[in-house]
């Protein structure tokens, strides 16, 4: 499991360093086997004062500057940004110095006037799309003091090593929760810009209901716990903003688009796979009046392309999310081709699902295929988490992409499937008194004091 | 003997069968010191008999001493030589005999020792023997009941992922732990139990630096009325101090199936004394061992009342150890049977 430790501060009141969360969740919760800075490709970079700037004598937007890198004397810099002004701090890349892009900077004329070295923009650090001018820094350093150190883009990834009995911990929720318990403090879902966005309540079927136009199945109650979906009209497919590529790029994931980043965002945050399925490639041709999304297994011998443009031939052991004619998506693994969303969708589908564990590990391993989905339905999702991953992906794609949901949202389940699953704890002193402090055991029997916990 | 005024032909005659006597006598010898005798005796300095054979020369007529003086000096140089090639061939015949010093002492050849693995399960069961603990075994072929049913894997479920099984067919197994062997002890002694079970375990893991498809294993079992994690924290603490010397340890939170709750305990990293190095990937810990409370269900599965009983156990490796001890950067230094690398370690 990656973790961001940016993002796992976003959920508690008071940020903690990367060293501090590794020491306390290897001694309380799992083994964190490394950290991993993010962005070294930025350790080269300075904040730099500059201490003088004068227009370019053969340029009308070029300026002179000399800068202050802290190294005791001043540099002959030639900047082209508006921005520039005396006085103020700027990230600095000095001769000798490589960007993210790959650009090496070197000493150089520029009309006639020697440049040793480059104040810096966002775009030019990768820090975001930011070109008008350079990155103007708010921060009381002395000059020379490296950005990383200053700046909080520099996110760790805390690698963890997270047991089967721990499916709770393959999410930043999971994490975070851990550590509030740990230190006492508050826990709270990080901020993603959606406010004001409801989601109604899910509407609740056993087999089968209709979400705004189209009708879901559930086959079997053993392939999926829960089955939710909701759909959602009007959305702009496009880029995700700078907050949401350097989450998903701090746990190893892509950017794809708004759409798809936000149910991976929220795989990551809450650890519920969520997948959104372009409406308007969905059942093109319909056998009934309305299109169908049907949870079923496999016939033998049908074929689905996945995601990533492999054809795979199915087997009755695997669960498909299928049309009225096709599979559409191999469950709880990888979507498929032809329902994927791109540039043109403008309605989709979005499924949150709880697909069972054994059926997954069983897919996944016919199919040969691990994702990040599966590995989470192979070792248990949470039944209740469904509804709360539902609201949260869909509030967060009307934020990024717009759109309505025009009718509520379908939830179905077997009801015994959701109640809280039963523990019992049991205190004991040894029978045998052989100990005296110490020897009591605790162990798991089924009498004694009783608590209903709640997973979640 | 030559007569006192011997006549020429008497001379020449007694000058040949001296010279044939004296070289028989030569050959004769059969070591250096008859072989000296023979030499005094003919060509002794004082008394040897070419002495008087020479003095015999100034007896004869001077006409006659120049053939009387060619077969003295015949005699002369033929027993001479005699002497010299007898000495010659008693020398080289004593050479080859006598090269071998039987006095000194064999040269040490390594005649092989134990194995660095086997001393550190050794010394592993030295130090639990001492606390009560006896060495219990069980096969390498085990069923699948032994080795994850009884152990509460659940079928299809993602524990199995943490064994690569080498499966044998008819639902056996190359087993992929020593636990079954708490099971198999638990079926066939009451408690209260205390037992060590070293041995092969297998896995379908590639040969490389840090594993190994065959590698050593120790478990330690402990069941009774009222044993808890405080007995398995201390036993395995006291275990650490005594094997490793005084060093801090520490638990952390871990899974195994068959364990409830588990932990792996770590000792300070015996490289850099906890300031954190490469070995330990900066840590300052490095991991020794896996160990929980039994599972209930594993207690059941042998057929003990969970609810009277409990146990602790753990599981180590060995080899792992051994690395830790010889300072090994490669685990297959242990299984390449290199005698160049194991002279060195091995006792």
């Amino acid at each position: 499991m990656n973790a961001s430790v940016s993002w796992l501060n976003a959920f508690a009141d008071s940020p903690r360093s990367a060293v501090a969360l590794r020491d306390l969740l290897t001694a309380h919760t799992a083994t964190v086997e490394e950290l991993v800075a993010l962005r070294a490709d930025l350790a080269s970079i300075v904040i730099a004062r500059v201490v003088e700037e004068a227009a370019h004598p053969d340029s009308d937007h070029l300026h002179i500057t000399k800068v202050d890198m802290g190294t005791g004397e001043l540099l002959d810099v030639v900047c082209g940004a508006p921005n520039v002004t005396a006085g103020k701090m700027y990230p600095f890349a000095a001769t000798g110095t490589v960007l993210p892009g790959g650009m090496k900077i070197e000493k150089r004329k520029i009309r006639g006037q020697t440049s040793n070295g480059m104040l810096c923009s966002a775009r030019e650090l990768g820090l975001g799309e930011e070109h008008d001018g350079i990155m103007e820094l708010d921060v009381d350093v002395p000059p020379g003091t490296p950005f990383l150190s200053a700046i909080p883009v520099g996110d760790t990834r805390l690698v963890i090593d997270v047991l089967p009995n721990r499916p709770d911990l393959l999410s930043h929720l999971g994490v975070a929760r851990e550590i509030a318990a740990a230190t006492g403090g508050e826990l709270h879902l990080p901020d993603i810009g959606a406010h004001g966005i409801t989601i109604p309540d899910a509407k609740r079927f056993r087999r089968a209901g209709n979400a705004g136009g189209i009708v879901l199945h559930l086959e079997d109650a053993k392939l999926a716990s829960r089955y939710m979906g909701v759909v959602i009209r009007g959305v702009n497919v496009g880029a995700s903003p700078q907050w949401l590529v350097e989450r998903l790029m701090a746990v190893g994931a892509r950017s794809i688009n708004n759409i798809v980043d936000a149910t991976n965002y929220v795989l990551h945050e809450l650890g519920q796979p969520t997948h959104a399925f372009d409406l308007g490639k969905v059942d093109p041709e319909p056998k009934m009046p309305e299109k169908t999304i049907v949870v079923r297994s496999a016939k033998d011998g049908e074929t689905l392309v996945t995601l990533d443009g492999v054809t795979r031939t199915l087997t009755p052991d695997m669960t498909v999310i299928a049309d009225s004619r096709d599979p559409i998506a191999l469950a709880g693994v990888m979507g498929g081709r032809a329902t994927e969303v791109d540039e043109g969708t403008t309605d989709i589908f979005v499924e949150v699902a709880t697909f069972d564990a054994q059926r997954t590990r069983r897919t996944r391993r016919a199919a040969g295929l691990s994702t990040d989905a599966s590995y989470r339905f192979e070792r248990g999702v949470d039944v209740a988490l469904a509804p709360r991953a539902l609201a949260r992906v869909a509030s967060l794609i009307i934020a990024l992409a717009g759109g309505d949901v025009v009718e509520a949202p379908v939830d179905l389940h077997a009801g015994d499937a959701v109640r809280p699953p039963h523990c019992a704890a049991h205190r004991s002193s040894g029978p045998g008194a052989r100990g005296g402090v110490g020897s009591r055991a605790y162990r798991a029997a089924p009498q004694g004091a009783r608590m209903h916990g709640r997973r979640g | 003997m030559l007569p006192d005024n011997p006549t020429p032909e008497q001379y020449l005659a007694y000058a040949a069968e001296f010279s044939d006597r004296g070289a028989a006598a030569f050959v004769a010898a059969a070591d250096a010191d008859s072989l000296e005798a023979v030499r005094i005796q003919f060509l002794g300095d004082k008394r040897g008999e070419l002495l008087a054979l020479q003095k015999g020369l100034g007896a004869l007529a001077p006409e006659a001493r120049r053939d009387a003086g060619r077969a003295f000096n015949d005699a002369k140089a033929r027993l001479t030589a005699a002497l010299d090639e007898r000495r010659t061939a008693l020398r080289s015949a004593a050479t080859t005999g006598s090269l071998i010093d039987l006095t000194m002492p064999a040269r040490a050849r390594w005649r092989g020792g134990k194995h660095p693995v086997t001393l550190v399960i050794d010394e592993i069961v030295a130090i639990f023997r001492e606390l009560g603990f006896t060495v219990a075994l069980g096969p390498e072929s085990e069923s699948e009941w032994y080795n994850f049913g009884a152990l509460n894997f659940p079928p299809d479920h993602p524990a199995m992922d943490m064994h690569d099984t080498l499966y044998l067919g008819d639902g056996a197994v190359l087993r992929t732990h020593t636990s079954p062997v708490q099971v198999r002890t638990l079926q066939r002694h009451a408690p209260p139990i205390r037992i060590l079970a070293p041995g092969t375990v297998f896995r379908r893991d590639p040969f490389d630096a840090s594993h190994a498809p065959a590698f050593a294993q120790i478990e330690g079992l402990a069941v009774d009325e009222g044993i808890s994690f405080v007995d398995l924290k201390a036993t395995l603490t006291l275990f650490a101090q005594k094997f490793f010397g005084t060093t801090r340890t520490r638990f952390r939170p871990s899974y195994f199936p068959f364990t409830e709750p588990s932990a792996e305990m770590d000792v300070e990293c015996r490289l850099c004394g906890g300031t954190g190095c490469s070995a330990c990937k900066g840590t300052g810990w490095m991991e020794i061992l896996g160990s929980g409370m039994v599972h209930p269900s594993v207690l059941e599965a042998a057929g003990v009342d969970s609810e009277r009983y409990t146990g602790w156990a753990f599981g180590m490796g060995p080899g792992r150890i051994a690395m830790l001890r010889y300072g090994l950067p490669d685990i297959r230094l242990l299984y390449d049977s290199d005698v160049r690398f194991l002279e060195q370690v091995a006792e």
